[in-house]
């Protein structure tokens, strides 16, 4: 391990990332090296702490930090192969992609900007997945929200761009507003944010049963809420389709291998450090694991139905990541060490192929300057590494073996029959197979259909600045799995010991996925036999087309919702705070007045009245002095 | 020290009140002579409250004591220590910012030497009321700081200044004559304002819980707690800039400092009967501030419900009673203030260069101005609660001390509420710099230095006492366990 790597890997990019606004007035040139020299120097110090880590060993260091009125809150990093793991996915991947990003960005304008919330990102996740607690995992969490905010925007003009920015951000935030109530109940039962700290009070109460098992699951619910608004689950999924108005390399980094993977490292580190197995068997926190499972699994379903008909090249790809997370999410739901090990797995090599398909996707982007895949076709001789990359991101995605994502979708696909849970279990299969058809659908449109217009003909390779990057990626998309699960590299890592003998059921419906996922992309698709529209003929298909096409019609719902409540705002501001509290002041003030000009009638300024008035004053003070004097008249 | 000891705080004090006539006669002959002379002015009981830092951080405090009127007993007593401190740097650095902002902002206003006479007399009746140490010397500055404050108002104003200005002054002089009520009732129970003795005598009687009410009432109306806001978005958004920034920055906080000081400080016993009617009253000022600000056009006016929204956090965390929660609400009044400072020098920046405060008139703005748009940024996701800026280093102890006290539902609530302010910036920040722009903005730039300067300073502040508070919060933290009752 290079020195301080824990702190380095993340504070290098955080404090850095000050200075590229500086480089950037120098030359543009610098300011890139700059850029992506500080993340590459990153994953240096993230990749080094592997071999410390290697075999599940793991520690906590810690400083003082914030004084509290009692005692202290300390800042601290937890090195785990988790967390090595989730460092090395956020610098490593994310250097290729910083690579990658001179090449794609080159013409755009606000660089410095754009390199800024991009280091300052990697930081901030890096930071995220670091940490010991749940105060700085929380800060985190928004930095990175924060960066995806405004990379998102990144093309502030547009009114699209700018509204799927706020999209992103108030939508997450629902989610952690539901985390960070998690937290704070936390922290006022155990007096504490630190992970281990809350094992041990946990255990404990546990076992004294002075924390109620409803309150703590209701707790894990809330914390899981977080996960659910950043890793896009059903009901908070709405963001990350629209999320793709970023530039292509901000999808590729934030919206597929990082940081909507930070859901899924919540509630891997909550499986993991808070409630581990040995001391908590699932069943008692059954209800919280099923919960896990479930928005897992459904969306995993739902979110691969949407990618079936999405026209955006970019748009289909964030919905195979909805779809993605959610089967990553469902595995952990399984509460058992072939779920935890199959869903880290997973979350590796969908890291590789994820951002391999949309840096892909951004190299066709940036040839033929159209995001519609109708508008697009036969590419794949004009641009022949860019078409072999995705096709190995597209196998891997998919599952076809010897590519990374068949392995571990096949652990998945164990871990569920293990467990016996036969809902989960459908709900993956199903959702493999249509992941095998929307991802054929996409390759076939774009590299291999027939062109439609004459956009094309003037498309040409990338530059390698961009190509290198795809390659690696393709490299690492293809051994990761083959590799890692052959040596056992992985378990290892991880310090798990099991044997998982892969069971003949988990072949079969592997095969089965496959054979079924192949058969009807090449019917469908590739050979034509049986067109797309032939779906749509009838009521029900045409039904369960716009169905889809609308998104269940949930974006519109919660549309109507803030209508609804900015509308509502405006009433109750016309009619209770201007018309009502503020009215009432002015009516006050105008009574007075009202009141005042009655009685400046008896102001005549005549000295009969004036004197009158004074002998009347005068009777009705002896006649009150009188009745004190003599008590008793009353 | 060398041996000679400077009536430190004497000067902090009086400082800005000496210097009002003679910057309003220089002002008259040379106007950047004037400005110096105000600048420097406001910047002596800053450098003071710095200089100081030291002695409050090493847990001591600082007292002087003059006879003021010796037939009533009565002393001019000043104290700095750790509960004042907080407040004191945040008057004296605003009062100093805002008067450096406005010699660009102010500068081709009719009366300009007044105004800067009656700013300095204001900065200097806030920082008395933080100071004194008796009832009613507190009370004499709580006058101050409104009477320089109306005028203000109401000749520098926009819109209707004249009414608004009333209308002020009418809502806080009725809050103030309450407190003033409650003070001399405390006077005839006692025979003493004195705050040290009175933290002694003071028991829970039922005279002392009308008091406590009365007290309550003056500064809820200075806090702007609903239902006694509606002067505040009125006198905020059509004060002039330099002005809404202390204002909504700095002089609504008063207010707060009045329920640490005497509700909280002096009351503790009667405050626990009253936790649940001040903790909804602040739950429905934050969500009412929230909803009205989402509603707003006006820029100005929409920062000026979000000051509502942020005094009820800073209540909810004053009436929590525990430790951290108070240490949030008092953490947060910083935090607020600067982010909210910053933001009206935002909305001041838009007023001087486009003359235009109407958000769906304005648009696209960001490329032309950067920083403007940045502090805008920072300081509405500050206040928002956004990590790893300021506010959310102040709110989740709000929201800790919400849940220490067992409060889960309310502070649930709270902290839903954070997404709405979330909202309503962000809707801001796209309206105002996002998007197409509405005209032709090649001649739009940037703030001028002297509006740059501050906003900087500000800026620094927003994004540091997000992580590094350590020393600020071991000052609040005293203070905190001090009150604290859990």
């Amino acid at each position: 391990m290079l020195p301080y790597s824990p702190w380095l890997s993340w504070i290098i990019p955080l404090i850095g990332c000050v200075f590229i606004p500086l480089f950037f007035k120098l030359s543009k040139r610098i300011g890139e090296v700059y850029s992506v020299a500080l993340i590459f120097l990153a994953s240096a110090f993230s990749l080094s702490m592997i071999p410390d880590v290697w075999g599940g060993k793991s520690w906590v260091e810690k400083i003082p930090w914030i004084p509290i009125p009692r005692g202290f809150i300390e800042a601290g990093v937890i090195v785990d192969p988790l967390s090595v793991l989730m460092a090395c996915i956020a610098t490593f991947i994310g250097a290729w992609i910083m690579l990658y990003s001179i090449g794609y960005m080159a013409h755009e304008e606000g660089l410095p900007r754009y390199y800024f919330f991009m280091v300052f990102f990697i930081g901030g996740m890096t930071g995220l997945v670091m940490a010991n607690n749940f105060l700085q995992l929380y800060i985190f969490w928004e930095i990175v929200g924060l960066c995806s905010y405004a990379l998102i925007g990144f093309y502030y003009r547009k009114p699209e761009a700018a509204h799927a920015g706020i999209k992103a951000f108030v939508t997450t935030r629902v989610g952690d507003v539901l985390m960070l109530i998690g937290i704070m109940i936390l922290y006022s039962l155990f007096g504490t944010f630190d992970y281990s700290q809350l094992n041990h009070a946990l255990s404990h109460s546990l076992k004294e049963g002075t924390v109620s098992l409803p309150l703590l699951i209701t707790v894990l619910v809330l914390l899981f809420g977080g996960a659910v608004g950043k890793s896009a689950q059903i009901p908070l999924h709405v963001w990350l389709p629209d999320a793709m108005e970023g530039p292509t390399p901000v999808s590729a980094l934030i919206h597929a291998a990082t940081m909507v993977k930070a859901g899924i490292y919540l509630t891997a580190r909550l499986t993991l450090t808070i409630i581990p197995f040995e001391e908590f068997p699932p069943t008692i926190l059954h209800q919280w694991y099923m919960t896990v499972a479930y928005i897992g699994a459904v969306t995993a379903f739902f979110a691969a139905t949407m990618g079936l008909v999405m026209t955006d090249i970019k748009r289909i790809v964030a919905y195979s990541t909805i779809s993605q997370l959610g089967l990553m999410l469902a595995s952990l739901g399984l509460a058992s060490e072939l779920g935890w090990t199959a869903s880290t797995f997973h979350l590796l090599n969908h890291s590789l192929f994820k951002a391999l398909l949309f840096l892909s996707a951004g190299s066709v982007m940036h040839a033929v300057g159209t995001t519609n895949i109708d508008e697009m076709g036969g590419l794949a001789k004009s641009m022949p590494i860019t078409f072999s990359t995705s096709l190995i991101g597209a196998l891997a995605l998919a599952g076809v073996p010897p590519f990374s994502g068949f392995f571990s979708k096949d652990l998945i696909i164990e871990a569920s029959l293990e467990v016996g849970s036969t809902p989960i279990y459908l709900l993956i299969t199903f959702t493999s197979i249509l992941t095998f058809i929307y991802i054929g659908r996409w390759i076939y449109k774009i590299f291999l259909a027939q062109p439609k217009h004459s956009v094309n003909h003037h498309v040409h390779e990338s530059p390698p600045v961009m190509t290198i990057p795809l390659i690696v990626l393709a490299v690492g998309a293809t051994i990761s799995g083959i590799y890692l699960e052959t040596t056992h590299g992985f378990t290892d890592y991880l310090g798990i010991k099991m044997e998982h003998g892969v069971g003949y059921l988990t072949l079969l419906t592997s095969s089965a996925i496959i054979l079924f996922g192949a058969s009807m992309t090449y019917l469908v698709y590739f050979s034509g036999k049986i067109p797309p529209e032939r779906f749509r003929i009838n009521a029900l298909g045409y039904q369960l087309h716009k169905l889809l096409l609308n998104r269940y019609y949930v974006d519109a719902l919660y549309y109507k919702f803030v209508d609804w409540f900015i509308d509502s705002s405006r009433i109750v501001r016309r009619t209770v705070e201007d018309g009502g509290i503020d009215r009432f002041n002015y009516l006050v003030a105008d009574g007075v007045k009202g009141a005042v000009n009655v009685l400046r009638n008896i102001q005549t300024g005549s000295s009969n009245i004036n004197v009158g008035g004074i002998l009347l004053g005068l009777a009705i003070l002896i006649l009150i002095f009188l009745a004190l004097l003599y008590g008793g008249l009353w | 020290m060398d041996g000679v000891t400077l009536p430190l705080l004497s000067i902090t004090l009086f400082t800005q009140l000496l210097f009002s006539p003679a910057v309003y006669l220089s002002m008259k002959r040379s106007k950047l002579f004037g400005d110096l002379l105000a600048i420097v002015a406001s910047f002596i009981p800053f450098s003071i409250t710095i200089y100081l830092f030291n002695t409050i951080y090493n847990g001591l405090s600082i007292y002087e004591e003059y006879w003021w009127i010796p037939a009533f007993k009565l002393k001019l007593g000043l104290l700095l220590d750790s509960t004042s401190y907080p407040f004191s740097l945040l008057i004296s650095l605003m009062g100093f910012l805002a008067t450096i902002y406005s010699t660009k902002y102010m500068e081709h206003e009719h009366g300009y030497p007044t105004y800067m006479a009656l700013l300095l007399m204001f900065n200097a009746g806030m920082i008395g009321v933080v100071l004194a140490t008796n009832l009613f010397l507190l009370y004499i500055f709580w006058e101050l700081m409104l009477i320089p404050s109306y005028f203000l108002i109401a000749y520098w104003g926009t819109g209707k200044p004249r009414i608004i200005g009333f209308k002020y002054f009418i809502f806080t002089h009725a809050g103030a004559l309450a407190m003033l009520f409650g003070i001399i009732w405390i006077y005839v129970l006692y025979g003493t304002l004195e705050i040290p003795q009175l933290s002694i005598l003071i028991t829970s009687s039922p005279e002392n819980f009308y008091i406590f009410i009365l007290i309550f009432i003056g500064a809820a109306v200075k806090m702007a707690i609903f239902p006694f806001h509606t002067w505040l978005p009125d006198a905020h958004a059509e004060a002039p800039t330099p002005i809404s920034v202390l204002l909504s920055g700095v002089m609504i906080k008063t207010g707060a400092y009045v329920v640490v000081r005497i509700l909280i400080g002096l009351y503790s016993s009667i405050m626990p009967s009253l936790t649940s009617l001040l903790i909804i009253l602040s739950l429905i000022s934050m969500i009412w501030g929230g909803l009205m600000a989402m509603v707003q056009i006006d820029v100005k006016r929409l920062l000026a419900y979000s000051s509502i929204s942020q005094m009820g956090y800073i209540l909810f965390g004053l009436t929590t009673m525990d430790s951290i929660g108070i240490a949030g609400g008092i953490f947060h009044i910083l935090n607020h203030g600067f982010a909210k400072g910053l933001l009206f020098m935002c909305s001041g920046v838009l007023i001087h260069i486009l003359n235009e405060r109407d958000i769906n008139k304005l648009g696209g703005l960001a490329s032309r101005m950067p920083l403007t748009a940045i502090a805008m940024l920072l300081g509405g996701l500050s206040i928002a609660g956004t990590p790893p800026l300021g506010g959310f280093a102040s709110e989740w102890m709000i929201f800790g001390g919400g849940f220490n006290s067992g409060l889960t539902i309310y502070t649930a609530i709270a902290i839903a509420n954070t997404a709405i302010t979330a909202g309503y910036y962000l809707r801001m920040i796209r309206a105002v710099f996002f998007l197409q722009p509405k005209h032709d903005l090649s001649k739009v730039h940037d703030a001028p230095i002297s509006m740059a300067m501050p906003m900087s300073i500000l800026i620094l502040l927003v994004v540091i006492l997000g992580f590094l508070n350590y020393p600020i919060i071991t000052i609040i933290s005293r203070t905190a366990s001090q009150l604290a009752v859990i």
